[in-house]
């Protein structure tokens, strides 16, 4: 019954993935046919075309790809971790973490690798932070305490969040005036720059592997710590996984594309509704839907007033508050 | 008595006493749980009962003492062999997000899955069975968040039942159930333990659940002081009284046989 639909599933969004990233690629000032696009790849002949498509499309289409993949990926393991369908990298200041380390890492002026290296720890920080302080939620033994810990851990995140923006305007205030517009282009979440996406797409790739080795795992997590004990799992090693996996996500989605925020949220939680919250079907729908969201995105910032380009988190943005809302009215509703 | 005589002793708990912070609940407890019984653990509010049973399921460590299943210490056990072993009914259920009761339910195979955690043909026999058992099979493919109180008790028990242990710990088994359900579990337990393979340890509030179908009682009262014997010695009605800390009584006549509270 579940396996066919299970697969049905992952091949629609993977329908949906290759469909988006086409559109990317065929959509900008430049329109191209789908016909004139297939000849552009599949040629190796040089062209406007291919060099329209190739050196600048492509890349930046499977940058926003990768990253969208990874934060809705660290939204579900959060979501799983924190037993709360409502924690999500950004709301919980795991994006804040790692944009002030990364921004930290720029202002001193290190290279790629110790910028993500530091986006990774300010991650860390922050997940650790979240976990020490709602702690009472897995430990929690009466109804009422899982009622008042989702109100608990949001606020927790906010404060977190909050702290984060107070580093981050002090780091800017602190940024010498040459590298000030690239920094708040890049808060704003940004992928002009975005040219190399090979490290975060092999990122998504292991990240969504270790997870999904996992998932069974994850399952179990989900009803809470003793009863998984009871059925066998090693919680407190499968948490640090999950923490390590859904911060090393985030500072990588972060660095690639800069802060973007409801990803983590809407997806998985859409893609719940929709197919099920078994994390072994869920986490790679949530890799492929995410990557799919933030791509259609992306294609939107740089072609809705173009020549003009939007920051792609105020596009995710419009596009995620409203159907946040919905699911949140839609859950409600159900029998 | 705290080395194992028979091979047909499963849980062998030699001088083990527990607390929480500077509170004793139970103090140098010596018992012997065998194959084909089924152990009542009865004691007032906050006595001790579901420290015990999480104590007995090896989840936690006791302060002095030690407990061994089928006779192995429970440190020298992995986590998955022992979830294969013995299952724990928690006294409350949680889910923090909705899932099918087909799948609430596979939950309790996770212990039997291989490697990658995919469910066999088996796993999902066991599941359809505890369904059936639980009277949930026209509930299978209902949302857990969707259910009433009772239907999710029902939920875990099934998930308890698909885990198929030799050693049932459940922490108040019937709470919430009606009536019926309630015996139709309880008989499905008989038969299980009957095999002598299998034995029960439940914590409850129901002595007359307790009387009808425990073999042995675990009294904890609230000093730390555990009585443990069988059913016969132990389930009278001044012991009961002192436990409860409220006069019980045989009413005369045809229901003889029950407990009832002198209002």
């Amino acid at each position: 019954m579940r396996a066919p639909r299970s697969a049905r599933d992952i091949a629609i969004a993977l329908a949906l993935a290759c469909a988006v990233l086409l559109l990317a690629l065929a959509t900008g000032s430049q329109g191209i046919s789908l016909p004139a696009l297939w000849r552009a790849l599949a040629s190796a002949e040089p062209s406007l075309y291919a060099d329209v498509v190739l050196d600048l499309r492509l890349p930046r289409a499977l940058a926003a790809f990768a990253a969208g993949g990874l934060l809705a990926v660290a939204g579900a393991l959060m979501q799983v971790l924190l037993r709360n369908p409502l924690a999500d990298p950004y709301v919980l200041g795991l994006a804040g973490g790692a944009g002030s380390g990364a921004l930290g890492a720029m202002l001193l002026g290190l290279d790629a690798l110790a910028t993500l290296g530091a986006a990774w720890t300010g991650a860390l920080v922050s997940v650790a932070l979240v976990v020490w302080f709602a702690r009472r939620s897995f430990i929690a033994t009466s109804a009422a305490d899982e009622w008042a810990e989702p109100l608990r851990l949001l606020l927790t995140g906010i404060a977190l969040a909050a702290g984060w923006a107070a580093l981050i305007t002090l780091i800017l205030a602190l940024a010498p005036d040459a590298s000030l517009r690239g920094m708040l282009f890049w808060l704003m979440g940004d992928l002009d720059g975005a040219e190399a996406p090979l490290p975060a797409l092999a990122g998504l790739a292991l990240v969504l592997l270790l997870a999904w080795l996992a998932a069974s795992e994850l399952n179990v997590l989900t009803t809470g710590e003793e009863r998984s004990r009871s059925l066998g799992v090693a919680v407190q090693r499968l948490r640090l996984l999950i923490m390590l996996l859904a911060a090393a996500a985030t500072a990588l989605a972060v660095t690639t594309v800069g802060a973007v925020g409801f990803v983590g949220l809407i997806v998985p939680n859409a893609l719940r509704l929709a197919s099920g919250n078994d994390q072994r079907v869920l986490l790679p729908l949530c890799a492929l839907a995410g990557g799919a969201l933030l791509t259609f995105a992306d294609t939107l910032a740089r072609s809705v007033v173009a020549p003009m380009q939007l920051p792609v988190g105020a596009v995710i943005a419009v596009l995620g508050v409203p159907a946040f809302i919905w699911l949140i009215t839609r859950r409600a509703a159900r029998p | 008595m705290c080395v194992p005589i028979s091979a047909s002793v499963l849980l062998a708990v030699c001088g083990v006493t527990i607390g929480i912070g500077a509170r004793v609940l139970t103090r140098d407890l010596d018992l012997e749980v065998k194959g084909g019984e089924r152990w009542c653990v009865l004691g007032p509010n906050g006595s001790g009962k579901t420290t015990l049973l999480h104590t007995l399921a090896g989840l936690r460590t006791p302060r002095s003492g030690s407990i061994s299943f089928s006779g192995r210490p429970w440190p020298a056990w992995s986590l998955r062999e022992a979830a294969r072993s013995r299952a724990l009914l928690l006294q409350h259920q949680s889910y923090a997000f909705g899932a099918s009761v087909f799948d609430a339910v596979l939950i309790g195979r996770h212990p039997h899955m291989g490697r990658f955690g995919w469910e066999s043909a088996r796993d999902r026999q066991c599941v359809a069975a505890a369904l059936e058992q639980m009277d949930l099979t026209a509930l299978a493919s209902r949302d857990v968040l969707a259910l009433s109180g009772g239907e999710r008790q029902r939920v875990a028990l099934a998930a308890v039942l698909a885990q198929d242990p030799q050693l049932f710990l459940l922490d108040e088994p019937t709470a919430h159930l009606d009536l019926a359900h309630q015996a139709r579990l309880f008989e499905h337990l008989v038969v299980l333990t009957e095999a002598r393979s299998r034995a029960l340890v439940f914590a409850t509030h129901e002595y007359n659940l307790a009387a009808r179908f425990a073999t042995h009682a675990l009294l904890i009262y609230d000093d730390g002081q555990v009585l443990a014997g069988t059913g016969d010695e132990l389930l009278g009605e001044d012991r009961l009284s002192a436990l409860f800390r409220f006069p019980l009584g045989r009413p005369v006549g045809p229901s003889a046989q029950v407990f009832a509270p002198r209002w």
